[in-house]
Formats: C-alpha cells, structure tokens, sequence
C-alpha cells in the first residue's frame, strides 16, 4: 500500500505545533459494525459531553494495541494526523478488512480530500464490491464535488439496502439542494426511525431544520431538539448556513454560524465559514480573527489557508468610492459604490468601471423595481486563483465573476489571455445579479437570477447582443434543456458536459421569452413572488398565469421559432465548420471563403475564436485582399465580436481610410476588452484629439500616464495639446515643459513650446 | 573643458554619449571609430532560421545609420558563422581597431548552457562563452558592448565582465533556457523614435535596453504568461552613454564644421537644462518652469539651427 498524507509536506510543520487535543464531531459511523468498545464514548461524544468523551477515548487508546480502534479514538479526539498512521497500521494489519479502508476513507473525506478518500473506498470495494458502507461513501464523496451523477448512485444504493441512514440523507440533501422539502422530508422521517436510539438523531436533525428553513421557517423547532440532544452540536448551524449559501442568503449563513460558533467555539468548520461568509458581506475585518482561529485548531481546511493567505494580499489592493447619481422611480438617487482593484490596475479599470455603472445602475434600477440601499462593493482580480479563493475558497474554478448579494468579485482583464473574455460584459452580468438578488430578498432561484443576468448582457450590456456558444444549440436539438421549473439542477447538479453553460443560456432564452411576451414588468413582478417565497412553478403560474408545463412548451415553439434557420440547417452548419477547419488546415484559401460564406448565410452571430468570421479574415488576410478583409472585419464587429486582434486591425484600416470616427468607435469597444494595452489608450487620446473631443482625449492621456509607459514624453506632449485645445494654455505650458523635461530634443514639443510662447507674447 | 568642468564626471558620462557621438560624426582623424559585429547562429528550425535571420538583417540596417564608415561592420549570417569565420574577422578587428576605438557585438541566436559553459550555437564546433572572451580580450583597449539574445545567456554576465564592456544578456541565468523574445523588441526599438526617449535622435544602448524590457514585460502580459526570460545588463550608466544608432536628420550623416558647433552648443544647454533638473526641488515650481521653459527656448533654436544646418548642406 501506498503511502498517504493527510497533508501537504509544507503544511506538516505547522500541523505538527498544532495538534488539536479537542473532542471532533467526527464522522458518525451507521454502518452497525462499530466495535463495541468505542459506543459508550460515542454516546457521550454526541450528546455534548465532552470532558467525559476525551477520558472516555483517551482511556481507550492506552486500553488496547488494536490499531483500527486507536484510530477511530484518535479520530475522536481531534487528533487525525495519529488516526491516519493507526489507519495505515490497521490495514496492514488486516489487509481484508473493507471496513477499516472505508472508515479511513472517511477520514480523508471528512479533511477535504475526496479524491483520496474516493480512492479508499475503492479499495473497499475492490475487497467486497456489495460494502454498502463504501459504496455510500462514494456517493458521500461525489456529492461533495457536486456532480449529478450521483442521484442515481444512491437510489442504486437504496434498493440494496434500504436501511442506510448515510445514503437517506445523503439523498435528502441532494432533494433539499434543489428545494424539493416534500421530496427529502420521507427520506429523513425513514433516517430517524432507523436510527432510533442507536444512532445520534442530531444529524437528521439538522436536516429537518434545513427543510424548514428553505419552507421559510428561520428558528425550526428542530434546531431547540439538536441543541437538547447536544448542547454543543455547531454542525447544526454549519449545516444550515450551507442551504442558506445555496440559496444567496449570505447574512443568513453569517447569523446561522455565528449561533454555531456560539454552541462550539472550537468547532473549526464553523469559524472558517463564518470568515469566508463575513467577507461576502463585506465585513472583512471581522472575518480574520475567525479565520485564524479556525486555522489555529484546524490547519488541514485548505480554504481557510487560502482565504488567509489572499487576505495578506489586501494590502496591494485599493479600496476607491464613488457615486453615483441616476434618475429611478421618478426621482434623482445616489448609488454609493465601492472598488476593490489591485493598485496597478486602477489607472485603466477605474474609469471604465465607474462608466458601466453610471450606464447600468439607472436601467437596472427601474426595471427591478429595486434602489440600492446599500454600498456596491466590487472586487476586480488580475490573479485568477485569487479571485477563485475569494469566491469558492479554491483556486482552479472556470468562473468569471461571482456575487454575494451587495458585493461581487471578478476576474480582471489581466487575469487570462489578452481577449479571453470580455470583462466589461462580466462586470455587466454580476451587477445585474446585484439587483435581482436583492430586489428578490436573495430569494430568488438561481436560474433566473443567472437568467436575468444573461437577458441584461444580451439587451443592455456593452456587447449587447444575444451570444449562444454552438453546443448550446447541439443541446436544443437534442431536446437537453430542462423545464423551467426543473432549471435549477442544471447548474447545482450537472449530468453532462456544459450543462452548467447550457443551462445559462437557456435561463437567458426564458428570461428574454418573458419579457418579449409578457413585458419587462413581469420580470420584477417575478422577483417580487420570488421574496414571498414562492418556488419557481408558482411563481409561473402567478405571475405570468401560465401553467409550467404550457410555458415550456410555448417556450420551446418560441425558441424554435427565433433561431429557425440555424436549427433547420443546423447539421450542415456544423459540418461546414468542420470543412472550413479543414481548409484552413490546408491553407486552401478561397475554399474557405467559400465556405465562411455559406456558414455565415446560416448563422452570422457566432464570433468565437474558432468561428467562420475568424477562418474567413484569416484568409482574406493570407490572400492579401485587403478590402474583403476591411469588409469581413466591419462584419464580424456588426455582429459584436470582439477579439482585440482582430478589432486593432479593423480600426488601423479604418484609420487608414480616415474614417476616424469608426476607427474610434471600435476602439472604444476594445476597452471593454484590453483595457490595459498601453497602445489603445494612446490611439484613443490621439484620436479624440483629432476629433476635437480634447476632454475624453485627457482623460485617456491621464489613463496612460498612470500606466507608466516607457515614452512618457509624448504622453506629456498629448496632455499639452488637449488642454490647448481647451484653451487651458497654463497648463499646456506645464505639460509641455514636462516632456521637454524628459526629452529636451523632442521636436514636436519644441515647436509646441514656441506656439505656445509666442501667442502669449503676442 | 569649461563645460566638463561646470558640469562635473557624473553629468559629464551622461552627456559623453551625445558628444562622443556628435564628434564622430565630423569624422576627424583622431576621433574614435566605431565598429559593429552581427554574429547570427543556427536556428535548426525553419521558423527560428527565418527569425535569426531578419534579426540579423533589421540589426544591420540600424546599425549603418552610425556611418562607420567603409570595412568596420560585418555580419555573419548562419551559414557564414562558423568557429574560422569567427576567429579570422577578430583578426581582423585587431588589426584595424585602434586604442579607444568602441565595438558592438550582437549574437543572434540559441546558446545554450550545460551547468559549465556557455554555447552559442553555430555550425560545427560551437563557439564558448570562454573563447568568446579570449576574442573580445584581444582586442585594442576601448568601449565594447556586447548584445547577446540568446537563451541561457545570462551566464555571460559574469564571464565576460570587464571595466570597459558593457554586457546586456536576453535571460539573467544560464538556466533560462527558452528561446527569448528579447531580441525581437530589441530590433523593433532600433526603428522606433519612442525607444529614444531623450529625442535627441542618438540612441543609447541604455534607452533601448529600457524600451526592450518594457515590451518584453508587456509581452508576456498581454498572454498573462509567466515571464521566461529577464535581461540583465552589466553597466546601466555605461549603456546610456553608449550610442548604438542614429535617427532622424542625425542617421548616416556627416556634419559641417557649422554644424558640430550647433551640436557643441546643444550640448553645452543640455548640461545647464540638467543641471537645473537636478535642482528642481530647491527651486519653487513656477520659477523652476519658467527658467526650464527658457533654457528649452534657447535650446529649441540652437536645434532648428542645426536641423536647417542638416537639411540643407550636410546631408550627403
């Protein structure tokens, strides 16, 4: 067998000083194989007697030289680096045992190493294939990762056994996920009879609390039975804060672990949760001493590291305020807003940012219904894994932006390949969830939240125009979308590739469907129902007096309907973008423009690198036809593609044919991409010069400087002649001199100088 | 030697480079010469071979606008470089180049490093870092500088130090083994004015050294790629006394007797304009621009005097 750590090498040594001595709510073993010796210190383990427990397990560590049952006390002391060595020892011990390898498993599971533990149970099974505990702790493990295939694990499962306690709530949790409370109530009413007096109820318990709390029901009766059962029982609120983070209820899930932490300050779970969930809402210096705390008892929670570690970076960010003033709801207001971004990004996110919300807040605003009560916070990333802690704890996820309610983090433009995303069309996206979560009381499903969000970028965004990437359609045709009021589970429980992008689209076509037919009203009307607590196919009903069922199938006609000519020649379609990638491997120009052109009479919107509008300036490119490249450039910018290469390109030609107007509107379109090329922001400022907008032209000097180019001289001349042109000749002089100052030779500053001097002495 | 004296050592090497460079364009028999060598190596695939090879050829271009004059610049092309061809044109230099004479030496293409010793590869047998250096030493005493833009380059820094060389490598360590994009900005920046940040139309190997890692750093920026390659150069003060191409009315050009004067002049102003930098903060800020802004007067028709000079009767 191999060897395994519970840790990461360069965390041991601090583990090692750490060493917790306390009792853990460990892993609650319902297999009915635990050894008997170790249940009367269970019993006063689960019912919050915890002096007594520690004596009790302690005792039984020195007691006995069985290796599986030192591991399971060292367990249940907190001491789980002890308990991995013992477990190892046990396996050699009795290589058979599928018991021992599926108790380590949980171990493993239970210190945030699923793969481990996966694999562990699969030694289990490798020794018993039917172990029923092992086969749960799949599932248990799989869950954890959230993929949807595991509903049909555990119904496999129960047919098996219909007695596991573990597959019952793990099976209603995956019901309560998707807010189906009559689905997983019979699931728990089987758990509690099963466990009986043998098994601890608190865990169902707390299930039952997590029921009423999604029905509505804040302080469930369930929650006074626990805390009877068990004082100390925090995994009680650590369980309810997790249904209150599904569901955006942020301050929720801060109250819910406060009152855990309360219960069992030493429950290390809670306090990095209550950390993580107070820097959502913005409560940042709160959160540390939790996070440390946790740290402190519980090194091995990779989320508190991290989230500790990317809050040791805060001090290279600056936190700006501004605001902003819109007309809504027939009257001036004031959105207080707040930036989080990197010291070095400021020069050229912060105006562009401020300029989105100046445009976005005032339509949002009145089409929700819903005034900003409270400061917008938004946090911008250059470093992805930062940004990826900052919301999920984990670097690795293939977000772009994600919001807590008020406040909302994203990548920056820096953070990924140069035009890897258009971040001005992220920015858009999460301030929309900004209104629709609170207008909705963070009640709202996640799919019209995420629904909403997409309408916005497609309608009203800085794109603004419907971007359906080609296996959403592939998805269509396959009849892969779900009913709306089953949308949810696309994006909690996935059951296949892209269902999470797919399901985004569609929640985008619904969102878009409603407002075309029953107008933008029914969409607050929507979000209103949503605060009162309806789930989604009343909330249908109600509002848009349509039944669910009736709603996808008019939605589904629709959906046909508006991209008809794609879906009818959709095969083709697709196989024309095989022939064109084929082409272009083979360097056959004009059979590729052949091709684009027949892709493009199908279906003009996609702009994705790899689309026809790419192949075909590429080969109207190597085929030096500058003006059907001019031509397929001004195409593809009509239908809203936007890589910076290719938008560069169009605004030199452009230019070239002095049409700066053009050239300049592309080139505002690309600061919404690449903001940060130096090169844009000195094409902008010289242009708005020559189109005599001398204050724009300032401000992107401004943007420039402060990006510390290399030729700061020519930047200084620039600021020289904006403020000429604005007839402020002082401080023409000022900047004027202030190139010469850098390059006294520089002749077009010279001559500046001498204008400027002569009319003055004239 | 007024002006030296008034002005002090530190401000003199600033200036040195725009005098030194200014004089050698009169081309009197006892100014320095300047020498230029283009080394291109092996590329060994036809991507790098094509890129070795108009690097090689761009260099070259930029470099003719310092006027040399006949039979001091040569470069090698890949084929050409080979450890004999190398050798015989150090011979060569030796026996042309006088004391205080300055050379610039530019490898194009891969070295490479095996924890001992520096390669640049070339056709047969390779040409060390170690060889390298024996050449360069036996050369007449005098200003060199060394451009190498090849990877694991930075293992020159320490072979080739000397009190009279400048050296700017591509990578900072012999263990930066990727093929840098050092060299191509350092190309673009021989043609571009904004590399030459003091405009004076003398472009120093310390300006393009700045405007290089500038790009360089952009580079892998805009592809949010984790920088392969740091340059390093030996002697950043040496560099920007050091001309390594002219722009402008000053490229390829050689000056009447009028005309080294206007230049003497500009340099004489640009010695005061800086001395009046250096006291900026004991000055308050109006009266600091207007004496700024009558220097930069002064200084602007001493240059349209001698742009007039260049444009009409010494152009050649």
């Amino acid at each position: 067998m191999r060897a395994r750590q519970l840790l990461h090498p360069a965390l041991l040594a601090v583990a090692s000083c750490l060493a917790s001595q306390d009792t853990a709510a460990y892993t609650v073993d319902y297999s009915g194989e635990r050894d008997a010796r170790l249940q009367p210190c269970d019993q006063m383990l689960w019912s919050g007697q915890d002096s007594a427990a520690r004596e009790c397990f302690s005792n039984l560590v020195f007691a006995t030289t069985e290796a599986a049952l030192q591991a399971e006390a060292s367990w249940a002391l907190g001491d789980v680096r002890r308990a991995n060595t013992l477990f190892a020892t046990a396996v050699t011990q009795q290589p058979d045992h599928p018991g021992i390898k599926t108790r380590w498993g949980y171990l493993y599971l239970e210190t945030f190493q699923d793969q481990d533990a996966i694999e562990l149970f699969g030694e289990a099974l490798q020794i018993d294939a039917d172990y029923q505990p092992a086969r749960v702790g799949v599932a248990a493990a799989i869950t954890s990762q959230f993929r949807g295939e595991v509903q049909d694990e555990i119904y496999d499962i129960l047919e098996d056994n219909t007695d596991n306690i573990r597959a019952l709530l793990i099976l209603a949790k995956l019901m309560l996920e998707k807010r189906d409370v009559d689905g997983a109530r019979p699931y728990l009413d089987e758990a509690l009879e099963l466990a009986g007096d043998r098994y601890p109820p608190t865990e169902i318990q707390a299930m039952y609390a997590a029921a009423d709390y999604l029905e509505g029901q804040v302080v469930s009766p369930w929650i006074e039975r626990a805390l009877t059962y068990n004082p100390s029982y925090g995994d009680l609120f650590v369980n309810l804060a997790y249904f209150a983070e599904l569901t955006f209820q942020y301050r929720q899930a801060v109250a819910f672990l406060e009152r855990g932490v309360e219960v069992d300050p030493r429950n290390w779970v809670a306090r990095s949760a209550l950390g993580i969930n107070l820097t959502r809402i913005n409560r940042i210096n709160e959160a540390k001493p939790h996070l440390e705390a946790s740290y402190a008892g519980d090194p091995f929670n990779i989320e508190t590291v991290n989230m500790l570690r990317l809050m040791d970076t805060f001090g290279d960010y600056l936190l700006l305020e501004d605001r902003i003033e819109y007309e809504a709801g027939g009257g001036t207001r004031f959105a207080e807003v707040q930036l989080r971004l990197r010291r070095d990004e400021v020069p050229f996110l912060e105006n562009y940012t401020l300029n989105l919300l100046r445009r976005a807040i005032p339509i949002y605003a009145q089409r929700y219904e819903f005034i900003p009560e409270e400061p917008i916070i938004i946090e911008i990333y250059p470093n992805h894994d930062d940004f990826a802690v900052r919301t999920v704890g984990t670097p690795g996820v293939g977000l772009l932006g994600v919001a807590f309610g008020y406040m909302f983090a994203m990548d920056s433009p820096t953070g990924r390949a140069s035009g890897d995303f258009h971040w001005g069309t992220v920015l858009w996206h999460e301030l929309a969830h900004v209104f629709t979560l609170e207008a909705s009381s963070n009640r709202t499903s996640r799919w019209f939240s995420e629904g909403l969000s997409v309408f916005e970028e497609w309608h009203s965004g800085p794109i603004g125009s419907v971007k359906i990437p080609p296996y959403v359609f592939q998805a269509i045709k396959d009849n892969r979308l779900l009913p709306v009021a089953d949308l949810d589970s696309g994006f909690i429980r996935p059951t296949y590739e892209n269902q999470i992008m797919v399901s985004y689209m569609q929640a985008g076509l619904v969102c878009s469907y409603i407002a075309e037919r029953w107008g933008d009203a029914a969409l607050a009307a929507m979000l209103r129902a949503y605060r009162s607590q309806l789930p989604t196919d009343e909330v249908i009903e109600t509002v848009l007096d349509i039944r669910p069922a009736t709603f996808d199938r008019d939605f589904d006609t629709w959906l046909t309907s508006r991209f008809a000519t794609l879906l009818t020649n959709f095969d083709r379609w697709m196989s024309l973008q095989q022939s064109i990638g084929s082409a272009a491997g083979e360097g056959n120009w004009p059979a590729v423009l052949d091709l684009t052109q027949a892709s493009l009479d199908i279906y003009r919107a996609d702009t994705e690198p790899r689309s026809a509008w790419a192949a075909r300036i590429y080969a109207l490119q190597q085929t030096s036809d500058e003006a059907g490249e001019y031509e397929a450039l001004q195409g593809y910018f009509a239908e809203d593609g936007y890589a910076p290469d290719l938008l560069t390109r169009l605004a030199e030609l452009h230019q070239q044919r002095g049409d700066v107007a053009a050239a300049q509107q592309v080139r505002e379109a690309l600061r919404y991409v690449a903001p940060h090329q130096q090169e844009l922001h000195r094409d902008l400022a010289q242009a708005y010069l020559d189109l005599g907008q001398a204050r724009a032209a300032l401000e992107e000097w401004q943007i420039l400087l402060a990006m510390d180019p290399h030729d700061k001289a020519s930047v200084y001349l620039g600021l020289a002649r904006a403020h000429l042109q604005l007839n402020e000749r002082e401080a023409a002089r000022r900047q004027v001199l202030q190139a010469l100052e850098i390059a006294p030779f520089f002749r077009e500053a010279q001559q500046l100088l001498f204008q400027l001097t002569q009319t003055d002495n004239s | 030697m007024v002006i030296a004296q008034a002005l002090g050592t530190h401000l003199m090497r600033r200036l040195a480079a725009n005098f030194l460079a200014a004089a050698s364009l009169a081309g009197t028999a006892a100014q320095a010469n300047d020498y230029y060598l283009v080394l291109t190596g092996l590329g060994g695939e036809t991507y790098y071979d094509e890129t070795f090879r108009g690097r090689a050829a761009d260099l070259g271009e930029s470099l003719a606008r310092l006027n040399t004059g006949a039979g001091r610049q040569w470069i090698l092309t890949s084929e050409q470089s080979n450890l004999e061809a190398i050798e015989a044109l150090f011979a060569e230099l030796k026996r042309q180049m006088q004391a205080g004479d300055r050379l610039q030496l530019y490898l194009v293409g891969h070295g490479s490093y095996d924890g001992e010793s520096y390669k640049f590869n070339i056709g047969g047998p390779d040409l060390t870092g170690q060889h390298l250096r024996e050449l360069l030493a036996s050369l007449p005493s005098g200003p060199q500088l060394v451009v190498s833009m090849t990877s694991s380059s930075g293992v020159l820094q320490e072979l080739l130090a000397d009190d009279q060389r400048i050296v700017i490598t591509a990578t900072r360590s012999g263990n930066e083994r990727n093929a840098p994009v050092f060299g191509d900005y350092w190309v673009a920046g021989l043609g571009d004015s904004g590399a030459d940040a003091n405009r004076n139309e003398l472009l120093s190997a310390g300006e393009l050294y700045a405007y290089t890692l500038d790009q360089v750093a952009r580079h892998y920026e805009s592809d949010n790629l984790l920088a392969s390659e740091h340059a390093l150069v030996s002697d950043a003060e040496g560099a920007n006394a050091f001309v390594v191409s002219r722009l402008g009315l000053l490229a390829s050009t050689q000056l009447s007797n009028a005309s080294e004067a206007l230049l003497q002049e500009r340099l004489r102003l640009e010695g005061r304009i800086q001395q009046l930098i250096d006291r900026r903060s004991q000055l308050p800020e109006s009266e600091y621009f207007d004496q700024l802004q009558s220097l930069m007067l002064e200084l602007g028709r001493v240059q349209q005097r001698l742009d007039n000079e260049l444009g009409s009767s010494d152009a050649r």
